[in-house]
């Protein structure tokens, strides 16, 4: 739970930092012991059959991860190709100082995969750089292009090539290859420069080396045990072996330090500017009596591995070295541009019909019902927000996030405007009466002298008072200059009365009309309403006859 | 900061076991300087009203996030007098003061390390005082307002026990 404390006086107790010492202390003193136990137990013979143990167990991994690959090999029907490939690893492992465990797994998964020995080494080599240039193990590298080679780009990802998962799908493995050329070639040279590459180099020899002296025992033990090679006499002979291995170390050591005392011992190094295990591999001929017996025996156990005897690694290389410029090697070379082709012609399948995916996607939305009416919307005639609102329906429709935050903002915004201006509207004083001033002229009758009306006009003007005296302004009359200096329009219709005439001059209109046609329409009239029986003159002589007017 | 008092807790230990009068009158001292500090502190503590609305407790919690109720978040204001587990580093607070509701300790504390920023800390009421890990808008704004009043009384009133105890010669 979360609280804030305030210590007001404190006081150090120390008992977990105490308990932590302790515990430290303990843990040196026992690291220190074992240390201790460890160097003591260096040179004992334990260690000496522990390390035969542990050599033998190395070859024989080895050996079976070998057996491996030479049967996989088989199987993909490029026996032939064997032993270039093994020496291919065998060169690759010590000069990059990735060890064989790895390199025979990574050539197996790209032999499978490419069928091609010569596609195969260019892509183990080409992963070495990678690996060394972007980090990634040089395992998990492999994976990645076998993958590769076959249209998954996915893992390609995490090596940066600035493409993005859409550009990876659509190129092909021969442009993928030269993108990863391009970025990562060289970095495996300059990895090798480093103190750290040098040390992968010199853990990867020593690595080996406990492998072969592995062989080396087995070989000697099988030769020891007698007919039959089985396991069991292996097992049993290990122990003594190593004891008389110890033995006679020690029993050299004992010479060895006899010569130091004569001064004889700097002459036991190579010459100098030769390789590194020349210059450590002893000149036995330059011990006396004892130097040229071993070396006879050195000599005898080179010629017996060189014989085969079920030995690494002719033992899983099958027959003898073959020229990868043989008529197989060009088969398989030719195989493997074939089944290249092949995976190129069926990526660009895969992208016609996703392309065709996306024309039926990109139809369909013509008949996107939503689409079409915010679209019919949109050519109206609209209020800002409202087209704000609807662009805003379009851009989410089309999922283009940018544009929808974009067009979110200037909603806000608008409705925002919208609010301030009708609050602003709403703060507006009313507008005063215009004609609050004015007073409207009498109408109706002038009432007697001393009677005083009880209501006023409609207007509101008392009856009796004096209709105030209105004249008609200047700029109102037809020809004055009016409000902008322009001649005014006739306002009161003057020029109906008369040019020059004024409103308020008494104009006197004389009718003059043809008697018989106003006589003829009064009797047709009078006629017309007799017949019709509301007129009350009209009567019958004796209840016949035509009616008559009196 | 905290005052190291060396032997402050075995103090206290034998005042409880040895002298149980001695050891609540000392008691009472040290509460009569800390009272004060704890008062002000919830004064410092803002209504329901002053907080941002989303940040109040209210009937349906929207969130895991800690809602502000101002009577339980002054509740959570107090002091104690009995030593503390000690910490990673090995102290032990002996007396301390301290705010035990974690939307108190949010009010206290927010703002400490990128300061007036963002949506929320803006909004809050009351101001930061201090600095660095003594700093806050209650508890630790009171701290720095009493000037240490309360921590030199705590201490000479320890000293006074010490001195006391000791004189005894139990």
């Amino acid at each position: 739970m979360a609280e804030a404390r305030i210590g007001i006086i404190a006081e150090f107790l120390g008992k977990k930092a105490f308990k932590d010492a302790d515990t430290a202390t303990s843990k040196l003193d026992k690291s220190v012991k074992k240390l201790a136990g460890a160097l003591a137990a260096a040179f004992s013979v334990q260690k000496i059959t522990q390390f035969s143990k542990t050599a033998v167990k190395a070859f024989m991994e080895d050996e079976k991860a070998a057996n491996r690959l030479a049967k996989s090999v088989e199987n993909l029907g490029l026996a032939f190709a064997t032993p270039h490939i093994e020496n291919f690893i065998s060169q690759m492992a010590s000069a990059s100082g990735v060890t064989d465990d790895q390199l025979r797994p990574a050539m197996q998964r790209l032999l499978q995969t490419t069928g091609s020995l010569t596609k195969s080494t260019a892509l183990m080599t080409q992963a070495l750089d990678i690996s060394r240039g972007s980090g990634v193990d040089y395992e998990t590298v492999v994976n990645d292009l076998t993958m590769a080679y076959v249209g998954q780009t996915r893992g390609l990802r995490k090596y940066s090539l600035g493409l993005s998962q859409a550009e990876l799908k659509t190129m092909s493995f021969a442009d993928v290859q030269k993108k990863l050329t391009a970025q990562f070639s060289g970095a495996n040279a300059a990895y090798l420069e480093t103190y750290a590459g040098k040390m992968g180099i010199l853990a990867n020899a020593a690595s080996e080396s406990t492998e072969i002296i592995g062989k080396g025992l087995v070989d000697s033990l099988s030769m020891l045990a007698g007919e039959g090679n089985t396991v069991q006499p292996l097992a049993d002979s290990m122990q003594d072996l190593a004891q008389g291995t110890s033995d006679v170390i020690v029993g050299l050591a004992d010479i060895a330090s006899g010569l130091k005392n004569l001064g004889g011992l700097g002459n036991l190094k190579g010459p100098r500017g030769g390789k590194l295990s020349e210059a450590l591999t002893p000149n036995l001929d330059m011990i006396p009596l004892l130097g040229p017996i071993l070396n006879t025996l050195r000599r005898r156990g080179q010629a017996i591995n060189k014989a085969g005897m079920g030995g690494y690694p002719s033992s899983a290389l099958g027959p003898g070295y073959i020229d990868p410029s043989s008529a197989k090697q060009k088969k398989a070379d030719a195989d493997e541009v074939k089944r290249s082709k092949t995976l190129a012609a069926l990526q660009k399948k895969t992208l016609d019909t996703q392309k065709k995916q996306n024309a039926l996607t990109k139809a369909s939305k013509v008949l996107d019902l939503d689409r079409i009416s915010v679209t019919a919307a949109l050519r109206g005639q609209i209020s800002e927000t409202d087209r704000l609102s609807l662009q805003l329906q379009l851009a989410l429709l089309d999922k283009n996030e940018s544009q929808a935050l974009k067009l979110s903002g200037e909603l806000t915004e608008a409705v925002k405007r919208h609010n301030d201006l009708k609050a602003a509207l709403l703060s507006t004083p009313e507008a005063p009466n215009p004609y609050r001033n004015w007073k409207p002229p009498v109408f109706g009758p002038v009432m007697p002298e001393g009677v005083t009306p009880t209501i006023k006009n409609p207007l509101g003007i008392p009856y009796g008072e004096q209709v105030p005296n209105f004249n008609v302004p200047d700029w109102m009359k037809q020809g004055s200059a009016g409000f902008t200096g322009r001649p005014a329009p006739d306002y009161l219709g003057l020029s109906a009365i008369g040019a020059g005439a004024i409103a308020d001059t008494i104009v006197n209109v004389v009718v003059n009309v043809d008697g018989d046609p106003v006589a003829n329409a009064i009797t047709n009239a009078q006629v017309n309403q007799s017949l019709s029986g509301t007129f009350s003159d009209v009567s019958r002589y004796n209840g016949r006859g035509a009616p008559s007017i009196k | 900061m905290p005052t190291e008092l060396k032997g402050a807790k075995a103090l206290r230990k034998a005042l409880k076991q040895f002298s149980p009068d001695l050891d609540k009158e000392t008691r009472d001292q040290m509460v009569g300087f800390l009272k004060p500090l704890v008062s002000k502190a919830k004064g410092f503590l803002p209504s329901n009203d002053d907080m941002p609305s989303g940040f109040v407790k209210h009937d349906v919690k929207t969130a895991t996030f800690p809602m502000y109720d101002a009577s339980d978040a002054k509740r959570g204001v107090g002091y104690k007098l009995t030593p503390t587990k000690a910490n990673r580093k090995g102290w032990s607070s002996i007396v301390s003061v301290h705010n035990k509701r974690g939307a108190a300790v949010i009010y206290e504390w927010s703002g400490r390390i990128k300061g007036n920023t963002g949506n929320f800390i803006p909004r809050l009421p009351g101001t930061m005082v201090g600095s660095g890990k003594m700093s806050g808008r209650a508890l630790f704004k009171a701290y720095d307002q009493d000037q240490g009043k309360a921590k030199a009384g705590v201490i000479k009133a320890l000293e006074k026990a010490a001195a006391k105890f000791n004189a005894k010669g139990i």
